[in-house]
């Protein structure tokens, strides 16, 4: 590759870009922390039909399912600002134009995966054979109880292999956020790039970090199913 | 018509056949029985190689194939030259009823499509699942199902169709009448290899019966010679414990 | 600042006027990939040997990758490499006048083959054993057998996954805007780069994307419908 390529960049720049890998990972890990509990909130309110409210999920869902990432991030980077500036100078002083972009993509991210883990919750708390809860009321446990000590532990077997497989996209969409100059790996490699003229070893670095990455969250997902693997009810 | 000769045949460290050889005469029903495990169906399903054998050498027709090395052509002869009738009927599911009798007079004979329709229509008939012609196998109780797969296979004429179990998967009461159409078959004098449990039909319709255990064939006779005189312990030992007690009284 | 109706009006105008190009590149890159995922799930599921050994290293590990971060590796390896490609094989073509579309096309097609490949592989195992060999026992060819019987049955197990794939397709074809391809999303920002009405363009360009996904989930939904008919139990 001539002087396209060389080793001795590549051994230098790899580390740098390495170290921005704790973006990244705050990134998901905020997002999925809270995009958990948003989606938790989102299925049972949907598996529980509350009128009115369980429409206006449905067009949420369907806003954030069909449309863009990184359309998202920009209407939350753009429009939260305009929409809620005034309020927060008056109520906090605080000038939101001013704060830390990752904190429009974190809010993004949050509000796409409540939908997106919100039909996986559902789907899988609704797997679960009416079988089950009804053996739970037999033997006399309250409703709370039966969703909790019954559906719930199953319904998460069902969910686990989809929220593996969200966890990791969710890790890769964290790709974009250098767009909205949040300096992740890849902002990093294209900082590099720009500064030395040379991009193709930073490239290289972040997809090696990105697929290293990737497979190493898939590992742990398989393991973690395989040591939960028995105990889910058939439906009949 | 067809013969088998030193047939072996291995899933990993289990030999399930032994060096089977079995002749079969034109126009001959042979029933095939021996417990399960015997190799029964892995040897049924060798000869149209949806198991493929490890040696031994088939004589079909003027034809003569190592199961070493089967080429491809001699593969897709045998196929086209026999009928095959599931276990499980293996209906194809996307297809309704006349579809399925009709796919392979199109696709394989090269029919025009009035003409495999008439066929398709005609051997429907026979079997009475013409008025089922566009149902889809899903909606079809497992008898019907079996009677199109039945209809499926002679709708081809081949020279002979092999039955792997055809009324085991079956609920009790459905057993007689796909039995019936079976037999049906068998009075048209094409040739037959029937795999089943079923004694009172290989007793009715079997010119000969052929006994399995263990990967090899124990004895083979007249239905009649197997059922009421075996020679062999193995056979006696099977039978009694298939065949009521009171069975023996006649 | 707030939000401008008009700004708002005349990016929904100028994001429409470019659904063209998002449309065809995401049923080229979806067929492409759909053909080319349905060969490598062949090559694996028969386990043709050293094909899909490698096969099944390389979809591992290129489903790790981002389509960002693979669409600017491969923008820049073109940038860099075009010149002497372009002088090898007597390309009389400039760079300059070479569309980027190109390494979308590219791009898209070689991460969607890789996922649409791993649907394929799982709509295999839905299809019964005996489906197989009930095809090779009316002397149908493998080939044929996978045509007519294999294939037809896999559509309804399926649809819903390439709806998800075709919507996912449809939503990362906005991306290819970062090595300055026009499409619906930086169709939309066009008129906001005059006037900074930046939300207006994105609000737009989320309504198209939005009005095409459910165009989608309308059109699959019948089709589900219509190729599962086989399915019911009932006429």
């Amino acid at each position: 590759m001539g002087n396209y390529f060389s080793a001795e960049r590549f051994v230098h720049i790899f580390p740098k870009v390495i170290s921005n890998l704790s973006v990244n990972l705050h990134i998901v890990f905020w997002s999925m922390l809270l995009g958990t509990v948003l989606g938790i909130i989102v299925a049972v309110l949907r598996i529980y039909r509350v009128p009115v409210v369980s429409g206006l999920l449905g067009i949420y869902i369907s806003f954030m399912r069909g449309t863009p990432l990184l359309v998202q991030m920009m209407i939350s980077f753009y429009g939260i600002p305009i929409v809620f500036g005034a309020l927060f100078m008056q109520l906090f002083g605080i000038n939101l134009n001013r704060l830390d972009p990752v904190i429009f993509v974190e809010i993004a991210i949050v509000l796409n995966e409540g939908a997106f883990l919100g039909e996986i919750f559902r789907g899988a708390i609704t797997s679960v054979p009416a079988v089950q809860a009804e053996a739970g009321y037999s033997i006399g446990m309250t409703g709370a109880q039966t969703f909790y000590r019954i559906v719930l532990p199953q319904a998460f077997k069902v969910a686990l292999p989809h929220y593996g497989v969200d966890f990791i996209g969710v890790f890769q969409n964290t790709s974009l956020v250098f767009i909205l100059g949040v300096v992740d790996i890849l902002g990093k490699a294209k900082t590099l790039g720009a500064a030395t003229g040379h991009s193709l070893e930073g490239y290289l670095s972040a997809a090696i970090v990105y697929i290293a990455f990737s497979l190493l969250l898939k590992g742990a997902f398989l393991l973690a199913e395989s040591r939960m693997k028995n105990g889910t009810a058939k439906n009949v | 018509m067809i013969e088998l000769n030193g047939v072996k045949k291995s899933f990993g460290k289990q030999e399930v056949l032994k060096d089977v050889s079995i002749k079969v005469e034109d126009g001959e029903v042979v029933v095939i029985l021996g417990p399960s495990g015997s190799g029964k169906t892995t040897l049924l399903r060798s000869i149209n190689f949806l198991e493929k054998a490890d040696s031994g050498i088939m004589k079909f027709k003027d034809k003569e194939i190592n199961f070493k090395s089967p080429k491809k052509k001699d593969i897709l002869y045998m196929r086209r030259h026999t009928g095959f009738v599931f276990q499980n009927y293996g209906l194809f599911a996307h297809k309704t009823v006349l579809q399925n009798v009709m796919e392979g007079l199109v696709q394989v004979q090269k029919k025009s499509k009035q003409e495999a329709q008439s066929i398709a229509e005609e051997v429907l008939a026979n079997v009475g699942m013409l008025e089922k012609r566009d149902s889809y196998p899903a909606q079809l109780s497992g008898g019907q199902q079996q009677r199109v797969g039945i209809a499926r296979a002679v709708a081809l004429k081949p020279d002979v169709i092999l039955f792997d179990e055809p009324t085991s998967a079956l609920d009790p009461e459905l057993v007689g009448e796909t039995l019936e159409v079976i037999k049906a078959v068998a009075k048209t004098g094409i040739t037959m290899i029937v795999v089943t449990h079923e004694m009172s039909f290989a007793e009715d319709v079997a010119d000969r019966v052929i006994f399995m255990d263990g990967g090899v064939v124990v004895e083979e006779g007249k239905p009649g010679e197997i059922f009421y005189k075996p020679k062999e312990e193995r056979t006696r030992q099977f039978l009694s414990r298939i065949i009521p007690q009171d069975a023996y009284v006649i | 600042m707030s939000f401008s109706i008009s700004s708002f009006l005349e990016s929904l105008q100028s994001a429409i006027s470019y659904v063209p190009v998002t449309l065809k590149l995401t049923a080229i890159t979806f067929v492409v990939s759909f053909f080319l995922g349905a060969v490598i799930a062949t090559v694996r599921y028969y386990r043709i040997p050293v094909l899909s050994q490698f096969f099944a290293v390389f979809v591992t590990v290129y489903l790790g990758l981002p389509t960002m971060v693979a669409l600017l590796l491969y923008n820049l390896l073109f940038m860099t490499f075009y010149g002497s490609f372009a002088t090898f094989f007597h390309i009389p073509v400039p760079i300059s006048e070479v569309n980027p579309i190109i390494i979308g096309y590219f791009t898209l097609i070689m991460g969607t083959t890789c996922s649409i490949s791993e649907s394929i592989r799982g709509a295999f195992r839905g299809i019964e054993k005996v489906q197989f060999e009930a095809g090779y026992s009316i002397g149908l060819s493998r080939f044929r057998t996978l045509t007519r019987i294999v294939f037809p049955q896999m559509v309804p197990i399926l649809l819903p996954g390439m709806q998800n794939s075709l919507i996912g397709l449809l939503k990362a074809s906005n991306l290819v805007s970062a090595i300055s391809v026009i499409e619906v999303m930086a169709g939309a920002l066009l008129p906001s780069l005059l006037y900074y009405s930046y939300l207006e363009g994105y609000v737009a360009a989320a309504l198209v994307y939005w009005l095409i996904g459910i165009a989608i989930e309308i059109v699959a939904h019948y089709g589900e419908k219509y190729s599962g008919k086989y399915l019911k139990k009932t006429a």
